[in-house]
């Protein structure tokens, strides 16, 4: 009787346990807004318009490992799928192409797929060659390519994180920023 | 059934409370992890120039990418005195508290100069400006680059820019010049 109730306890404390991280998970996803100025799948947990004072949006960011983007100075745009909606995949190509990026500096890295570890599989603006009309084309493979290149190395699949450093020490809204279309190109 | 709904409850308040601390109390030890270390414990109020691997883990920056420095900072006793010397670049700096929230940023174009003193200090509560009018005077005498934050504890982040990888080792000896000191109250 006495083990019955150990065990009921025990399970109970864990339900109650996997309930809450289980909910905070789902909450602070349901914080992050789609961006949409330039279509295409990239979400933003931050507005860009005030500082994060959002327990859930802070949490996503440092549990996440990396620190919040400070107000007037960072912009962070998350990508976990192509423009038509499928998961980014190691073994495919893809084409980042889009209007020149409104920043002084910026930063595309390669993370895990749930864009929780960033890895070092990164692409910075001083090294763009931009297109003739001043358009931006990277191109993700794990073969070599002619122009901007990334490379996935090891990851079978792999979120997208764009960093933008607007530098003028005011930030648009994240919802306004054009930010670049994810193509799929080749898939084996 | 009474049975029932008791253990529901409970199943309930806990997910509640792990739900809360998921939320609220993990992010502030995930803050601690990644400033690399813990104001309170000793290693603040100093400028460090951050190898590449330590940028990689605050910034998710490689080395040819950005020159960046922190300091831990602990104001509970006195005054923070930042002196930033910068190069002639993009660059920013960033108060965070130790639980994650900007406190205060500038960067290159903001600040119009690229070496400036920067003083932070604890605001006082309430309670100590209604009861003191010598806090009052002596904020009174604060001289432009000062700035009063919330929070005790946190890290000051210094991030300049690279064009292009040989810049870091020119730009990384201007930052490193930087200096964090505490002034005893």
């Amino acid at each position: 009787m006495r083990l019955g109730s150990l065990i009921k306890a025990a399970g109970i404390l864990f339900l109650g346990g996997v309930i809450g991280i289980v909910t905070a998970q789902w909450s602070i996803e349901r914080t992050a807004t789609a961006m949409t100025a330039g279509g295409g799948p990239w979400k933003s947990w931050f507005s860009g318009t005030a500082s994060i004072r959002n327990p859930y949006v802070n949490a996503h960011y440092l549990m996440f490992g990396r620190l919040p983007p400070a107000l007037g100075q960072e912009l962070l745009f998350e990508a976990t799928r192509d423009d038509d909606g499928a998961g980014l995949d190691g073994d495919c190509d893809y084409v980042i192409q889009g209007p020149r990026l409104s920043a002084r500096w910026w930063q595309l890295a390669l993370a895990d797929e749930d864009a929780k570890q960033p890895s070092d599989v990164t692409f910075t603006s001083p090294r763009l060659i931009a297109e003739p009309d001043g358009s931006m084309r990277i191109t993700i493979s794990r073969t070599p390519k002619a122009g901007n290149w990334m490379s996935p190395g090891d990851l079978s699949h792999f979120a997208l994180v764009l960093k933008l450093r607007p530098g003028s020490g005011l930030n648009n809204a994240a919802s306004v920023v054009m930010l670049p279309r994810i193509k799929r190109e080749a898939c084996p | 059934m009474r049975t029932i709904l008791f253990w529901a409850a409970v199943a309930l308040v806990l997910g509640a409370v792990s739900h809360l601390s998921y939320v609220l109390i993990a992010p502030t030890y995930a803050m601690q992890r990644l400033m690399g270390g813990n104001p309170e414990e000793g290693n603040a109020n100093r400028f460090i120039l951050l190898d590449g691997p330590e940028q990689m883990r605050l910034l998710g920056e490689t080395e040819s990418e950005a020159v960046a420095g922190k300091c831990l900072f602990d104001i509970s006793k006195g005054e923070l005195s930042v002196m930033a010397e910068m190069p002639d670049t993009f660059w920013s700096l960033t108060l965070y508290s130790d639980k994650g929230a900007d406190l205060y940023t500038i960067n290159d174009r903001q600040a119009g100069i690229d070496k400036f003193k920067l003083s932070v200090k604890r605001a006082p509560s309430i309670m100590e400006l209604l009861s003191s009018d010598q806090s009052e005077r002596a904020r009174a005498l604060g001289d432009g680059w000062s700035v009063e934050v919330p929070e005790s504890y946190g890290i000051a982040v210094f991030w300049v820019a690279l064009d292009y990888p040989e810049q870091r080792k020119l730009f990384a000896e201007t930052l490193s010049r930087s200096s964090c000191t505490l002034n005893p109250a």
